[in-house]
């Protein structure tokens, strides 16, 4: 299969997913409801009474790419729910025999939860700008904000894949991943600065894909301070390949 | 050629579970071949590996001389497969299911909208091509996902029970699209059912499988001549005699068994049943009673089965579907 047929075969599965999302809006606003609730309850409140320090910018400025980046790995991170659901229904069996590379099959699902990532950070970034956050806004910026909120939520959504296909019933994925959510999120820099965690789980941040993303946001949208983003995308990407090619793997054991 | 060779096919699921064992036969090209075997037979086990999505656990099957697990993507070419589930995206319209499929199978975008739109007019669909597929009823959706399976003309078409559920006049359609596309386009039909009338209606070619082995194969008319069994149905005018006096005296008739189906009607089986009609009638006779109707037909696949396999095939009903349904529709109102 040539690198064009792949590419093109991964966009078709990646344009039916979110034709799937156009059909059911649903759910899409629904998941916008939980970012604003953390940026306006939690991130005020805290601001208001200076609770982490955040040096010299405001805790709702630096609570915003966190929460972002929460609300993305949330709601990717249950993607593979869909898989299974999928497989039951013999949708995945039917995309399976048909010439398409399994590459093009998780590329394409990952990546459209990037869909849903994006629309979150618009509202996200529309309402805190309502709340007095400046962003840097140049073109540059942007794009790498784009990217980056597509490649964590493919990055989440292929891990999720992976336990999908690991766990194969629904009750103990749910379980699971509702484990493994709560420790990527406090063990991460999204709600404060590595720096205030005790030495050991500042190791562990290392290894927390989350704590990249949280870091290329900030520094894209408030600090813009790039210095460190070759260096994080570059992780964060790394991730990302290993999670796609799990979930290759994922897939063909599904069908097992 | 053959256009499907399995040799010595086995497939033993995680938890030492056999569904199939030393699974051999072939397919000639341009035939319909069907696999009959009532619930849990192996039938989607051994569907499964031929459409590439499963590895056997031992032996080897080629679809046109091409190994299944050893070149699988250039099998998925050539093939088309309609799963047991209804495994249309039921979130997608029914126009947007055969657009996907016609893009992953790389049909050139000239060609594309006028081969949809054949299809959707022969699968009888035209009319409800922009509605979600949760809003088709089971028939509607077995029709659509036909329809996506033969939009890039695949040289074998795998359908694992076509027609579970459908009404009569759905089941007919369904059939009718398959013996065109037989007909007309020289496709190979690998199919599997439990239903009789509908392996005798479609298939050319019949193997009857049973736990995981294949008993026999044949043509129905072939299959029938192995049995030379046939059934007397006769409906007695009244029940005030002793069933297990007539019973022994009937089946004192060499190769003869019979019982009540209920207490006036009578099924006997007996090797050719017009040489022993007078003699059975006679026997009735004497015991009293006489006879309302009376029907006598040759050997049905059912006693094909049922001589290969020791066991009824289960009839499956209105109910089984609407289980499958049922799971459907809760899967997609979890989602
Ligand atoms: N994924 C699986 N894991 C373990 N066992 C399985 C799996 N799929 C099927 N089996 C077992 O393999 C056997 C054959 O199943 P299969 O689905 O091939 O039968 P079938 O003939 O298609 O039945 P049906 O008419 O119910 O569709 C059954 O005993 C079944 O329980
Ligand atoms: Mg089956």
């Amino acid at each position: 299969m040539t690198l064009w047929q792949s590419i093109k075969k991964t966009s078709t599965i990646f344009e039916f997913e979110v034709r799937k999302l156009r059909h059911d809006p649903f759910e899409v606003f629904v998941r916008l409801i939980q970012p604003t609730l953390w940026l306006v309850i939690f991130g005020t409140v805290f601001t208001r009474y200076r609770v982490i320090d955040t040096g010299n910018i405001s805790y709702l400025a630096f609570l915003t790419p966190g929460v972002m980046a929460q609300s993305l790995m949330f709601t990717a991170i249950f993607y593979g729910i869909a898989i299974t659901w999928d497989k039951d229904s013999g949708i995945l069996a039917k995309l399976m025999v048909t010439p398409t590379g399994r590459g093009s099959i998780v590329l394409g699902k990952g990546m459209s939860a990037g869909v849903r990532g994006l629309l979150q950070a618009v509202v996200i970034i529309l309402l805190a700008l309502a709340l007095g956050v400046s962003f840097v806004f140049s073109p540059l910026n942007i794009l790498l904000v784009i990217f980056v909120i597509v490649l964590a939520a493919t990055c989440f959504a292929c891990l999720s894949i992976v336990f999908a296909s690991l766990l194969r019933r629904r009750e103990r994925f749910m379980g699971v991943i509702q484990l493994i959510t709560m420790p990527l999120f406090f063990a991460s820099n999204a709600l404060y600065p590595v720096s205030v965690m005790p030495v050991p789980l500042q190791y562990v941040t290392l290894v927390n894909p989350l704590y990249y993303v949280v870091d290329c946001l900030r520094s894209l949208l408030i600090t813009n301070d790039l210095s460190n983003i070759p260096l994080h995308l570059g992780i964060l990407l790394v991730f990302t390949i290993l999670f796609v090619f799990a979930g290759m793997y994922g897939l063909k054991r599904l069908m097992q | 050629m053959n256009a499907i060779d399995v040799q010595h096919l086995s497939k033993i699921y995680r938890g030492d579970i056999k569904a199939i064992s030393d699974l051999s036969f072939t397919v000639g090209a341009g035939s319909v071949f069907g696999f009959l075997g009532p619930n849990g037979a192996g039938k989607s086990t051994a569907i499964k590996i031929l459409v590439t999505l499963m590895n056997p656990t031992a032996g080897d099957a080629r679809i046109f001389d091409i190994d299944v697990s050893q070149k699988p993507k250039e099998i998925r070419r050539i093939i088309g497969y309609v799963p047991q589930e209804l495994s249309a995206d039921g979130s997608l319209t029914g126009y947007e299911n055969l657009l996907l499929s016609a893009k992953l199978y790389e049909i050139p975008p000239k060609e594309r909208e006028q081969r949809i739109a054949d299809i959707l007019e022969m699968m009888e669909l035209a009319s409800r091509a922009d509605s979600l597929i949760d809003t088709y009823s089971g028939g509607m959706v077995r029709r659509l996902e036909i329809g996506q399976a033969m939009l890039h003309h695949p040289r074998v078409l795998f359908l694992d029970e076509p027609t579970i559920g459908l009404d009569p006049a759905g089941r007919a359609l369904v059939w009718r699209q398959i013996r065109k596309l037989n007909h007309d386009e020289g496709m190979t039909i690998f199919l599997t059912t439990h239903y009789m009338e509908e392996a005798e209606a479609l298939c050319t070619q019949i193997g009857i499988i049973d736990r995981g082995q294949l008993s026999a194969v044949g043509s129905p008319t072939q299959l029938k001549e192995t049995i030379g069994v046939g059934t007397i149905r006769i409906v007695l005018s009244s029940s005030q005699f002793s069933q297990s006096t007539l019973l022994d005296m009937i089946t004192s008739i060499p190769g003869a068994s019979a019982l009540f189906q209920d207490p006036q009607i009578l099924e006997i089986k007996v090797p050719n049943p017009a040489e022993h009609i007078t003699e059975i009638l006679q026997l009735i006779k004497t015991n009293g009673i006489s006879v309302n109707d009376l029907e006598l037909r040759g050997p049905t696949l059912e006693d094909v089965f049922l001589k290969y396999t020791g066991s009824h095939l289960e009839v499956a009903g209105p109910k089984e579907w609407k289980s499958i349904k049922q799971r459907r529709r809760s899967v997609r109102r979890a989602s």
